[in-house]
């Protein structure tokens, strides 16, 4: 019981703080769960994280359904599921009902971009965490800045990409790293 | 409201690859074919999405789903939003805890996991290229970029209080300098 309440406070608090994309939250709960409460391997994490990049959905509500099934079984899905939803949905609910009186100072604009800065630097700390795990291989190293190419460069996507490393992976016997 | 329920149950399951791949979906079904909210709208509502926490896709389901049928609306799209997410992520995680032994899968997985950084260093990059050319003070930019990237590596703080604290010290500096 005391595991679903910790798991459910941290996915609540993640998922009301994160403003930005899904790779934002992701990058938040590898800090969390990985490096801070040590409950899931970097390795693991990275395979989470593929699970919930290559299904359909959100990815923030993927990746807390693969970490909730990872750390508390369904128990954990229900949990982490809730805790990810909850936040925005109610937020939107207020936001809803207080439109018509509310006005948000113009100087509110600057704790955002803020907000803004300090998640690119944890982005960035991530990546550079994350590679450190590839170990000096030269192969993990060539299919990084190849996703990075194909998606970033010439707009190739996503799923088709980890698509492509799937058949790869299936087809290369040789072990490469 | 089983057409709520089915509609974004449809965009949950179509919208591969996440965040803003859901817009277009939204655009052509809700804006376009069903006219449940205008075209002002959802420019209104996609402002609202970056400005709030959370999954755009979750925030549109709520904002669509208050709109159509209030309260028990907004209930009902967001369910029917991640409930594709929840079937098919659920049976991927079981498949992974029991199979992560086999060789196949960690050969996949061994491709797939540096894919994994590459696609969040291009996260990290188109937020970083927009966040840098939209701020006025490039060089106060860097300072709190490096300040918030050292507190991320050298200390042990909680990621989110560096995230309020930035955003708070941009805030007073915009008040007190700018």
């Amino acid at each position: 019981m005391k595991k679903y309440l910790e798991l459910f406070k941290t996915m609540f608090v993640l998922s009301a703080f994160t403003f930005g994309g899904g790779y934002v939250i992701v990058s938040l709960m590898q800090k969390e769960f990985v490096e801070k409460k040590k409950w899931i391997s970097e390795e693991e994490m990275l395979d989470l994280i593929a699970i919930a990049q290559s299904a359909p959905g959100p990815i923030a509500v993927n990746a807390s359904i693969a970490i909730g099934y990872k750390i508390a079984k369904v128990g954990g899905i229900i949990c982490c599921v809730l805790a990810t939803i909850l936040p925005p949905f109610l937020i939107m609910v207020v936001i809803w009902y207080a439109s018509q009186w509310i006005h948000l100072p113009a100087s509110f604009d600057q704790l955002m971009k803020g907000m803004e800065i300090g998640v690119c630097a944890l982005i960035v700390n991530v990546v550079y965490d994350m590679q450190k795990k590839f170990d000096k291989k030269v192969f993990a190293y060539i299919i990084c800045v190849a996703t990075i190419v194909l998606t970033g460069i010439f707009n190739v996507s996503i799923p088709i990409v980890l698509l492509l490393w799937i058949l790869c992976g299936l087809l290369v016997r040789k072990k490469l790293c | 409201m089983l057409t709520l329920f089915w509609t974004f149950f449809k965009i949950g399951i179509m919208s591969f690859g996440g965040g803003y791949a859901c817009l277009p979906l939204i655009q052509s079904n809700i804006v376009q074919d069903l006219h449940w909210i205008s075209a002002s709208e959802f420019s209104n509502l996609v402002t609202i999405s970056q400005m709030t926490p959370g999954p755009i896709a979750i925030n549109a389901a709520t904002f669509v789903g208050l709109k159509v049928g209030g309260f028990s609306g907004g209930v009902i799209a967001t369910i029917g939003c991640i409930f594709p997410s929840c079937l098919i992520v659920t049976i991927l995680a079981v498949l992974y805890h029991k199979y992560s032994t086999l060789h196949w899968l960690d050969r996949i997985l061994n491709w797939l996991r540096p894919a994994v950084v590459g696609l969040i260093a291009v996260a990290g990059i188109t937020m970083i290229l927009p966040s840098i050319q939209g701020y006025e003070h490039p060089l106060w930019w860097i300072l709190l970029f490096s300040g918030s990237l050292f507190c991320f590596m050298k200390t042990k703080i909680g990621p989110i209080w560096i995230l309020i604290a930035t955003g708070v010290i941009n805030w007073l500096a915009s008040i007190l300098f700018f």
